[in-house]
């Protein structure tokens, strides 16, 4: 299972004079944990835009399964089979858990009925005893859940994760850990991450690509990237390689 | 104490309540007979309304722009072809919703205030076009048609459209595609994540109020047997069927329905009862309302009921909804 699912080729955005994304050339394997990591502005949010297609491209292309998909509609490409979770949840707060599950169109080959589908997602988050309970009214780590859940709704072929981490105790975060490597061992999904826990995103990832100012400055396997200079310093500045070593422990 | 109905049993009622009304006409005077076609009418608007901007949370100013188009499509089709009146206010229900179509796609682009605004611009710009197309609307002085020869054809085709709209709503509620629609108010970004065509639902919306605006058009320029540009844009009916939604509670299926009775019956009592003073009065209870109950009546005891921790009973537990449907868009 050596073969790419994702491809992203000299892909550049610009917002007026900001380069955000500046010729950004990687390759995302099948079945592979992901992880995208770099400082805050590094251009990591506007390069899950663009391969959710929520942004047009300045230039360059992207390709998933051998297919161009670049300036594809966001919706479209959720029927293709590439989820997302967004920085700030964004389940429908004003609907049930259910019903959060129930409105994703069910994808054309699914082989179970969206209703069975549903609970099976609920119980492997651990949501299956909220089903009836408005979204909003949920606490922040169990919306941040039942996202993930509702767009395993798509039967993902590619699941892009931003920042799902962010504001989860140490306790939620490992069971989102393990959640991931379940769902991947189970479905095959690929899974692009994000995340400002460096720690985490080395553990979980088998493959890093590290974004300093709109480039990538580094991409290989997280044992490679944990020692690499360039990388260290983008995060710390030079003088800081204890602190960063201490975190990653 | 709670009380659940049936399917059977909801439906064996809407039955009662609709036989009721038919037989309004053969039973009230006359004016009784005008009282509730106009209370239809407000109904059929409000629903109109709520079915685009309650559900998907656009916001119009200007939907009876599109009771304009319908108006004056009507009248011309009698007035010019000697169409019969209902086929022409059908006619002109069609156009208006033909004219939403692209219509829509340009102005759902805008969000929140840019998209009142628009609308609100688009109806005073078709108010000043009726004005000044001469050659088709005959201008200021208007379009003159034949007088109505019973009251009770009128009565009965608002009441269709109100009850139309009304099991739309209703559908709406109990659907898959209603929960879509509804992901168009909740997070537009979120619910394209998810393969839902925002466009195509916010779209559809927008024309099926187009129709309901379209045909109440239709009816009204039959009913007055007139249309000039401020019988066809009239500009405090736009206002009053956004305020019965509101008052209601938009984005419900009883909503439009409550608010409109509530809001017609009031302002003829207090026209009645207060000829000099009615205006002052009707605008102080709608600022109270307002600031009391923001999200309407029945948006209210939705409020109440969520924070119970309750589900929506007729979702979660009943099977309307349950059962695959198809990805649509």
């Amino acid at each position: 299972m050596n073969e790419t699912i994702l491809s992203a080729q000299d892909l550049t955005k610009r917002f007026g004079g900001l380069l955000a994304v500046n010729q950004c050339s990687f390759d995302v394997r099948q079945g592979s944990i992901t992880g995208l990591i770099g400082p805050n502005g590094a251009g990591k949010t506007t390069m899950f835009n663009l391969i959710c297609g929520n942004l047009k491209p300045t230039a360059g292309e992207i390709f998933f399964q051998e297919k161009k998909i670049t300036g594809y509609s966001p919706h479209r490409l959720a029927r293709l089979g590439v989820g997302r979770t967004f920085q700030l949840s964004r389940v429908f707060k004003g609907m049930t858990v259910r019903e959060n599950l129930f409105l994703v169109p069910p994808p054309a080959d699914s082989p179970k009925s969206s209703v069975s589908k549903a609970k099976d997602l609920l119980d492997s988050v651990g949501l299956g005893r909220h089903t009836n309970t408005y979204a909003g009214t949920l606490s922040y780590g169990q919306q941040k859940l039942l996202e993930f859940a509702r767009a395993f709704m798509l039967d993902p072929k590619l699941m892009l994760l931003d920042e799902i981490f962010a504001g989860l105790n140490p306790e939620e975060t490992e069971r989102q850990i393990k959640t991931i490597q379940a769902f991947r061992d189970r479905t095959q999904t690929t899974f692009v991450v994000i995340d400002h826990a460096v720690s985490v995103v080395l553990r979980l990832c088998e493959w890093i690509v590290v974004m300093n100012q709109g480039e990538i400055i580094a991409q290989g396997p997280s044992r490679e990237i944990e020692n690499n200079e360039k990388v260290i310093e983008a995060y710390f500045g030079s003088s800081s390689l204890e602190l960063l070593m201490e975190e990653v422990g | 104490m709670k009380v659940r109905l049936s399917l059977l049993q909801q439906f064996g009622l809407f039955l009662i309540v609709l036989l009721v009304l038919a037989l309004v006409p053969a039973l009230v005077s006359t004016y009784l007979v005008t009282f509730f076609l106009t209370l239809l009418m407000y109904i059929a608007l409000a629903y109109s309304w709520n079915f685009i901007s309650g559900y998907t949370g656009y916001i119009s100013f200007g939907q009876i722009a599109l009771f304009g188009i319908g108006s004056y499509s009507c009248a011309i089709l009698i007035f010019k072809w000697n169409m019969p009146w209902l086929l022409a206010a059908a006619t002109g229900s069609l156009i208006a919703g033909a004219f939403a179509i692209p219509l829509g796609l340009i102005m759902l682009r805008l969000k929140g205030p840019y998209f009142a605004v628009g609308m609100m611009g688009l109806f005073q710009f078709l108010a000043a076009l009726a004005a000044t197309w001469k050659s088709l609307t005959n201008g200021a002085t208007g379009i003159y048609l034949p007088p109505v020869s019973a009251l009770a054809y009128i009565y009965f085709a608002f009441l269709g459209l109100a009850v139309v709209l009304f099991l739309a709503t209703w559908k709406l509620e109990h659907s898959v595609f209603g929960l879509r629609l509804r992901t168009v108010k909740e997070d537009e970004e979120g619910a394209e994540s998810l393969g839902i065509n925002t466009t195509f639902y916010k779209v559809f919306a927008f024309v099926v109020s187009a129709l309901g605006c379209g045909f109440a058009g239709g009816i009204q320029v039959f009913y007055v047997s007139y249309v000039d540009p401020t019988t066809a844009f009239p500009a405090v009916l736009n206002i009053t069927m956004i305020i019965m939604a509101l008052l209601g509670g938009m984005g419900t299926y009883w909503g439009p329905l409550i608010g409109a009775v509530l809001l017609g019956q009031v302002s003829e009592f207090l026209w009645a009862h207060f000829p000099y003073f009615h205006l002052i009065i009707y605008g102080c209870l709608l600022a109270f309302i307002i600031m009391f109950m923001p999200s309407g009546i029945m948006g209210y005891f939705h409020k109440r009921k969520m924070l119970r921790g309750e589900g929506n009973p007729s979702l979660t537990n009943g099977s309307a909804a349950l059962k695959p449907a198809n990805g649509n868009g």
